[in-house]
Parts: structure tokens; sequence; C-alpha cells
């Protein structure tokens, strides 16, 4: 038997021993920001698709945002949705009046797409936030 | 009560999710290398298209009726499996996943399970279908029925079994294959019903103990444990773009698929003991060949050029010139890599050449965990393989898994 070995302890450390005094705030380390917390809500059911088009611009959404779509959620009046709309994607505010839904887009250059028979639309997903990055 | 849940058409759904344009119309998932059709969408099927047949031979009628046809894109289908399965889970709690597109689960007694399948359906996108019954052999009968429902969910009770089960034909039967399905059919036994009334020193005889735990399901006897299903065997095979007859070409492409098997087996932890490679030509010529070897290997193994040489020693023995359409490898009789009993005769200089075998297999099973299964290859196998590899011509995007490839939203 080596006693040697077996009569030595050994101490572990898990603050490195530089020449200074031990970091106070060693303990007090935290996960740094996690974006995917921020942003997926529903991760399994959440979907990321790329806008293309002006129609949203004064919902603060424009051309090669990318949009995070979540398709647990089902739409209430005001959200904005993607919708399948004449063999598309389409994005749009929801807004339902009576029998009709009107896909509302927030630019005055574009028309509300009226939908007179609910159940013939299709809607993707509720978009729950918008990532853009400016310098590529 | 046991729940399955099974995504109808599950490639082809996936293929649909992003493509708007395609609802309501067929679609078709080509198998690897585009070879023949592994998937139809219902609309597809309805046009009388057959699964499993061979891509050229279709060409023209697919064509004719507008169908859209897609190489397969498996990392699109494993994604959206993932996400598939995470929503089950979230729903009902623990699921046992069976395959790609299939998982059972215990059925909470407060859900609806037609609500429950409206869920999955909204929050992913993918059909599913989902059948509840006491067994999950009877789970997959219900889910069979739950397919045809509106509702898209069945609940198979106890009373409803009997007559439920007078119209299952025996082939249909999850378990038995279609060779004990004709043996049955020749003694008189045709539907799962009579199936469970014959005695079960017979079932014993003429369907083994395997088909015992089958029977017994139907009868209501959970049997089946698939709760951590461990790998009983694996496969890797090709259709050839073109037909090969060079022993060379035939070899590469031998080694090339022995590569995957070990690196699957690698990834499970698992070595294979039997090696067997399969060679064919085109079925639907007159001078159709398929010849077939299997090698028993001195110890279990997963160590790549051990199973590349095994797998060169069967094409030795099984090659004769012909025009060959493809390639299978399978690896059977798998145990885990860990429990591998050492032959007792062996010499000091063979363990430690094992040891270090299997060393270079946890070395390189760490390599292709950080960098993807394609980036370490043994040099016996290699470009024109890999040319095979390759021919997807009708890739679809990987819209959940590249930024690049995001579906576009129109504003």
């Amino acid at each position: 038997m080596d006693n040697k070995k077996t009569d030595s302890p050994t101490i572990i450390m898990d603050t490195p021993i530089a020449c200074g005094f031990p970091s106070p705030a060693a303990d007090s380390r935290e996960n740094s920001l996690d974006f995917n917390e921020l942003l997926l809500k529903h991760k399994s059911s959440t979907y990321c698709l790329k806008a293309s088009g002006r129609s949203l611009e004064n919902a603060g959404i424009f051309d090669g945002d990318i949009l995070i779509v979540d398709k647990s959620l089902s739409p209430k009046q005001n959200d904005l949705v993607v919708a399948e709309y004449q063999g598309g994607f389409t994005a749009k505010r929801f807004k339902i009046q009576g029998d009709h839904i009107y896909l509302h887009p927030e630019n005055d250059e574009f028309d509300d797409i009226i939908i007179s028979e609910r159940d013939s639309l299709s809607i993707f997903g509720v978009i729950t936030g918008v990532v853009r990055t400016y310098r590529k | 009560m046991i729940g399955l849940c099974d995504c109808n058409s599950f490639y082809a759904t996936c293929e649909k999710l992003f493509r708007p344009d395609l609802k309501n119309k067929p679609v078709v998932v080509l198998s690897n290398n585009d070879g023949c059709i592994v998937a139809l969408s219902k609309e597809a099927k309805a046009l009388g298209i057959k699964r499993g047949a061979p891509y050229y031979s279709q060409k023209d009628v697919l064509e004719k009726n507008n169908v859209t046809t897609f190489s397969s894109n498996y990392t699109l289908y494993q994604d959206i499996s993932d996400r598939v399965m995470e929503v089950l889970k979230s729903l009902v709690g623990t699921i046992m996943p069976y395959s790609i597109d299939e998982a059972f689960f215990m059925m909470p007694k407060n859900i609806d399970p037609a609500e429950l399948r409206r869920k999955i359906v909204q929050y992913t996108g993918i059909e599913v279908s989902i059948g509840i019954a006491r067994t999950k052999t009877l789970a997959k009968v219900a889910n069979h029925i739950g397919k045809k429902e509106k509702s898209g969910a069945y609940v198979l009770t106890e009373e409803d079994e009997e007559r439920m089960l007078k119209k299952v034909p025996v082939q249909d039967i999850w378990g038995i294959g279609y060779k004990r399905a004709v043996l049955l059919n020749q003694y008189g036994i045709n539907n799962a019903y009579q199936l469970i009334q014959k005695n079960d020193i017979w079932i014993k005889k003429q369907l083994t103990i395997m088909g015992y735990a089958t029977v017994s399901e139907l009868r209501g006897i959970p049997m089946v444990n698939i709760d951590n299903p461990p790998l009983k065997s694996t496969c890797s095979g090709i259709t050839f773009s073109h037909v090969r007859s060079n022993y060379e070409e035939l070899e590469e492409a031998i080694a090339c698929h022995c590569t995957n098997v070990a690196n699957k087996l690698i990834e499970n932890n698992m070595n294979c003991q039997m090696l067997s490679i399969n060679l064919f030509t085109n079925r639907f010529l007159q001078d159709y060949i398929a010849p077939c070897a299997v090698i028993k290997l001195d110890e279990p193994t997963n160590y790549i050029p051990l199973l590349i040489k095994a797998g060169k020693s069967i094409l030795k023995k099984i090659y004769t010139d012909a025009n060959y359409k493809g390639c299978r490898v399978w690896a059977t009789e798998l145990s885990p890599s860990s429990s591998r009993q050492l032959d007792l005769f062996m010499s000091d200089i063979e363990i430690d050449k094992m040891t270090k075998q299997d060393k270079l297999s946890k070395i390189v099973n760490d390599i292709t965990k950080i960098y993807g299964r394609k980036s370490l290859n043994v040099a016996a196998a290699n470009k024109k393989v890999k040319n095979d590899l390759m021919s997807r011509k009708m890739l679809s995007p990987c819209y959940t898994t590249k930024w690049k490839d995001l579906p576009i939203v129109f504003v």
C-alpha cells in the first residue's frame, strides 16, 4: 500500500488560486441572459418566419425581419397573426367584426383583406416577437 | 389506459407544413438517393400511387397528376418529430417514443382524446391520430380506427374489443409479420378475434413467445414493454443512382454503409455480433437476384475497420457479375458495448487491441457528436459513394433548423 497517497487529503478549491484575494462575487454568479427564455415561451410550438413586404411598417415590422410565431396561441382581437392566404403566408393584424374577419395592414398604402366565412381562414399562428439585426 | 399518438403520412405532412400552396394537393417523398417513394400524402394515395415503388417507374404518373415530389429531408422531419413529442409530453406527462412519428403514453383520465388530438395538431401543424385502449397492441388497433374517424381519435373500450377485433385482418396486427399471417391464414385464422380464441400452447408453438406476447396484448394483458426500446438491429443501405456491376465500386458502397452502421452502433453504445450484406438488382426485371449472406464475428464490436473487413469478406462470397441496383448492410445480435464478455482464451495482446479499438470508437463518437456524422470517414468509403449520398435533387429547405432557410411570410 502506498501510505503517502491515502494520508494526504486532497483540497479542492472552486476559485482559482491567483495572487490576489478570491473574488467575493464568485458565489453570486448566475447564467447570463438567455434570449430563448425571453423570446420562446412555447419552444416546441414556435416557428420563425422571414417577413417580406411593407404592409405592417406602422406596427414596427419591416422587410427582412424575423417573425416569432407561436402556434399554440389562438388569435384574439388585434393580435398580429400569420394566416394562410391564396397559397402563401401573410402577416396582418387580426380583427373580428360580427361574422367577418379582417386581416388589417398597418400601412395606408394597403387594403384590408376581408374574410366573410370565418372557417375558411386558416391561421398559422400568432406573432409574439420580432428579431432584427442592424449590422450584418 | 394506454394511448398511441401517430402522425399521419408524417414525411409528406412535414413537407406541406410551410407550403400553404400544397394544401389538399398530392405530395410524395422519395427515399435516400431519390430511389423509391417512401411517403405519400392522402391525396397522392388517392391517385393509386404505391409506397415503395421505384421513383423512375412512377415519374410519368407523378408528372401527369402534378404531384409535388421531394427528396427526403431528415433534418426537417427530425426537428418536427422532436416538436410533436415535446408537445405530446407537455399535455400527457410521460411518453414512450416508438419511432420518428409515433409515441405511446399513459392516457390521463381527465383529458378528452379528441381535444388532445386537436391541440397537438394546432400546436405543431402536424396531423396526428390518437388511439386509446387497454394495451399497446390494442392501442395500435384503436389508432387505426381513429385515423378513419372525423375526430382523429378513438377509444377502444373493453366491451367493444370483440366487435372491433373481428374486423382486423391478422396481417394488420402489430407484431405479426407477413409470413406469420400467411401461416395463420392456412389454419383458417383470418382476423384478430379468431386468433385470440386459440389456446396458449398452440400460439406459442406457431408464433413463438413474441407472438404469444402479441396475442396476450390483444386479450388485454400488457406484455410488450417498450419503455426503453433497446436497439435490436440497425441497418444502412441505398438504391444506387446508377446501376453498378463493378466489384470495386460495390466494395466502396459496402464500406460506406458498414461505416454508417458502425456509427449508429457507437451512438447507441452497442456492439453487434452478426453482420449481413445484401445486394439486389432491379426487382422488376426477370433476372432479379438479391444475394445475401451473414457473418458471425468473433467478438461483439462496433469498431469501424473490423466491420468493413467483415462486410468486404461477405461481398467476396456473394458477388456475381450483375447489374446491381442497391445494397444493404445490417448489424444484428446487438449487445451493450459496456457489457461485452471477453473470450476466456483471448491473449493479452488481443485484449489490449480491443481496448484500443474501444477507445478509438469512443473518439470517433465524440468527434461526430460535435462535427456531425459525415465529418469522419474511413478511406475505403469514399468519393463515388458520396456522390450517391448527395443525389437529393428535390430537397426542401431546412425551414426550422437553418436561419437562411426560414419560410417566407408576405407582409
